[in-house]
Parts: C-alpha cells; structure tokens; sequence
C-alpha cells in the first residue's frame, strides 16, 4: 500500500505562467510514502485527533488530505510528482542547460471534484480515505490531455 | 510587522514529516497574511523532493527555514539532510526564501541533477541560502544552477564538492539574475563558479576558494564579473576579477578524505587571505559554516577562525542557530 499527500485546494498566484508553473492546485500529490508511514499532525487529521485536537480545529482543513491506496508501493506512485516538462501540446521543454523543464508544477492530478460523493465526504470528515485502484484509476489523469494514468497497475 | 509562525518538520510528533509536505501546507499569500513562515527542521532524512514555491512573499513577509539540528561545518547524517533518489533536491520558485543550514545529498543520480536550483524566481526578490553543505555524486551532479530570471539572490557560507557534471558542476551562474556568492569552499567540482551569465546577470564572488576543481576554478563566459569580485584562490591558475586572488594555490584543510574542508591550522593557501565581509555593502556576513564568528584577518572559503575558541563552537547548541548569520 502507498499512502499519499494530496493538496485539496486550488491556490491563484497573480502571475498566470508563475501560477500554472508554481501554484498549488486540487489533486496535486504532494508527498509519497509506504504503507503505515508517520504522518504530522498538519498533514494528517487523524494525527491531529489522535494528539488530543478537535476536529472541527484541524488546521490544514480543505488544504491537504491523504489517500491510501492498497497494493501500489510508493515507488510506482512516485511518478505522480512529477512535473509536467512538456507543453500542452506534448512538446517538450527544456532548461538553459537542456534538461527537462517545468511547464506545469505536476503533469498529473487526482481528480478529487469527480471521484465519488462517499470518498469526498471520508475527505472532509476525516481527512483521508482508503480506496483501492480500481476505484481511484479513472481520477487520476493527465493535466494536458485527461490520459488515465495506468503507473498503479 | 508580520507576524511570524513557526511550524516543525520531524521524523514523527511535528506538524509536518517532510518539508516538502510544509511547503505545500503552508503556502498561501504571505503578503496578505502579513506573516513569515519558519519552517523549523529537525534531525531526520528528509527524502521528498523539495521546491519551495506557492507563496506570495515580500520583503518582510517570507519562508525562513531554519535547520534547528544543523551540521557543525561537516556533512551529518545525525542532522537535518535533504536526501531524495534521483531528481532535483531543493529548487527555490518564490521570491523571498531564506533557508539556513541546509545540508543536500542526492542519491544515485542517473541523469544531471542540480542539488540546488534557483529557478522561477522573479523580481523583486531576495533569495538567501546560508551555511549549507552540498554534497555531490561524481558526473550527475550539478551543485548550484540558476535559471533565467531577474533574480536577485545571496549565498553565503557554503562548501560543495564532488559536483563534477561536466560544463556544470560546481556552481554554473546563468540568466539575468544578481547573485552575491561569498564564504563558499568548493572541492573537486567540474568548476569552482563559471559566470556564463546572459543578459544583465551578474555574479559578485567573495571569498571563494576553488579546490581541485576537474576542470576550471573560476571561468568567465563572457562581459564581467560584479563589482567588487575579489578575494578569491583556486588551485589551478584561473581567477576571478579583483587584485587580492590567488591561484595555483594548495589549500589544506582538517581532513579532505573524510569530506571535513575546515582550513587546517597550518594552511598556507587561503588562511589569513581573506576580506572582512562583515560589513559588506551588498551582503553582509558575520558567521562562518560552523556558526563562528570570524576574526580578522578572514580567511577565504567557507571556515573561518572564531574569536574565542569553543565561544561559538562547531555544532553550535539549537538555541544559538537560530538567527546566527542573518
């Protein structure tokens, strides 16, 4: 199992290539870790909870949630932090020193507007939900092109 | 005045268990908030790749990351250390970051990787990164490299080695930005600094020694180093602009093998050589890579000699590196 950190919101930077390239955006995998990895208690609600908190205090609500996916280890999930170094239109971008080059902060995302009503309510109630990779496979996509990423299989 | 907040990152019982996840958790419009955020680190293995962007910052208003456990001037496992697997380290997009004591080792590079990259950064802006060590892996590794941008950034007591990428390792300055490097040591890195900047870029060099390097100490693409460049030693026979470097110089320090680049008492090739930057116009710096306080004469590089043995000792206690240097 892979236990991943995914940012919950959509961040607007004023400049819109600083925004597109550096912003934060709903569904962005954060952080990848193994199965029963430790977690803080601001990326972790039930951290959080599990310290003493209320969790209508958590403070990090609506910003990060976790998603737990048996099977996967984080290695193949790693590929989800990656950042988009081609354009939209799949042509590649590089640096002054001819490495790939950022056009996007992440050419993946976890559609987490279009995944099922249980699993958004496991988010805002408790900060995480368990699903396995059949149930997530379709929401996780390409920002370019909406292309199913098939690296869980 | 801003209102500062400070979050930890620890392997367990913080509020965060990677910077990277700080980062993202923390990042909002800062200017707004009126708020600096301290992202405060622990000793741990931090593996996840960190960039530091999202933020809305301002002059007074800006990320200061602090490693609260921090190296005493040696590479230490029992410390803070960003260690991710094949991919950039530390890449910095915002504006106003100021990160202390970081300590960057990739691991198993396959591809060139930059162990710390200043990348998006617009302007205005006023990037620090002091009393860090960088840590290369021979032919993959960069070590310090800009991208363009009209940044204005400041490093300041440094030591990298074994960044031997050819063409670039070291610290290869490029773009349009405006780059103070000062107290820096590097050892057996393709080069010490190449200023291949384009456009009004611009790279000040103070201070910097370049050791061993596989091929060049100091390399000028084209037009001119900043203003005040000087001060500075290689071991092969390339210099910087300025009257006071020395080239072809041996440098001796405490124990090269075991990656320990404090100047040896007796070194004959940088000790004493230095300039006061104590009350440089441009960055200031009043502590060396342990944390000392230098005495004058200044040594070049990143290791100076403190005033009082042991006042400021190397693997200063948590409560004094806090604010040392800045």
């Amino acid at each position: 199992m892979c236990e991943i950190l995914l940012c919950a919101r959509n961040d607007q930077l004023a400049d819109p290539e600083k925004d597109r390239r550096c912003g934060f955006k709903l569904g962005h995998v954060v952080v990848v870790k193994e199965d029963g990895a430790t977690w803080g208690r601001l990326e972790s609600k039930q951290q959080w909870i599990a310290e003493g908190n209320a969790a209508a205090d958590w403070p990090n609500q609506g910003r990060l949630v976790i998603v737990k996916i048996p099977g996967p280890t984080a290695a193949r999930a790693s590929a989800l932090l990656d950042e988009q170094t081609e354009d939209d239109l799949g042509v590649a971008v590089t640096d002054v020193f001819d490495r790939p080059l950022c056009f996007r902060k992440r050419r993946w995302r976890a559609r987490l507007g279009l995944i099922p009503q249980a699993f958004k309510d496991a988010l805002t109630a408790d900060g995480e939900v368990t699903v396995t990779v059949a149930q997530i496979r379709a929401f996780i996509t390409r920002f370019r092109d909406d292309a199913v990423f098939a690296g869980l299989d | 005045m801003a209102t500062r907040i400070i979050k930890t990152v620890k392997p367990s019982g913080g509020d965060y268990t990677s910077l990277a996840g700080a980062i993202a958790g923390e990042a909002s419009d800062f200017v707004a908030g009126d708020k600096i955020i301290e992202l405060d680190l622990y000793a741990m293995q931090d593996t996840a790749q960190v960039t530091i962007s999202g933020a809305t910052t301002d002059a007074t208003r800006y990320w200061d990351i602090v490693a609260i456990d921090i190296h005493s001037g040696v590479y230490d496992a029992a410390k803070w250390r960003l260690e991710p697997t094949d991919v950039d380290a530390l890449v910095i997009d915002d504006e106003f970051v100021r990160f202390y004591g970081p300590q960057i080792d990739i691991q198993g590079p396959t591809t060139p990787r930059v162990e710390l990259y200043l990348r998006f950064i617009g302007t205005p802006s006023d990037v620090r990164v002091e009393r860090f060590i960088i840590a290369g892996n021979g032919a993959n590794s960069f070590g310090i490299a800009t991208e363009s941008g009209a940044f204005t950034a400041k490093l300041g007591n440094g030591i990298i080695y074994d960044c031997t990428k050819d063409f670039s390792g070291g610290f290869r300055f490029s773009g349009s930005g405006l780059c103070y490097a000062e107290d820096l040591t590097f050892n057996n890195c393709f080069y010490g600094i190449r200023d291949s900047h384009g456009g009004s870029g611009t790279i000040t060099v103070k201070n910097v020694i370049a050791s061993a390097p596989t091929d060049t100490g100091f390399l000028l693409d084209a037009g001119s180093w900043g203003a005040g460049t000087d001060y500075n030693a290689s071991s092969d026979g390339t210099s910087t602009a300025g009257t006071h470097n020395r080239v072809s110089q041996t440098f001796t320090f405490v124990n090269a093998g075991a990656k320990n680049f404090h100047l040896a008492g007796g070194d004959a090739g940088a000790k004493g050589f230095g300039t006061d930057l104590s009350a440089d116009a441009n960055y200031p710096i009043t502590k060396d890579v342990d944390g000392e306080t230098p005495v004058t004469p200044w040594n070049i590089g990143a290791d100076q000699f403190a005033a009082v043995a042991g006042l400021a000792s190397r693997g200063a206690p948590r409560s004094l590196a806090r604010g040392l240097g800045r």
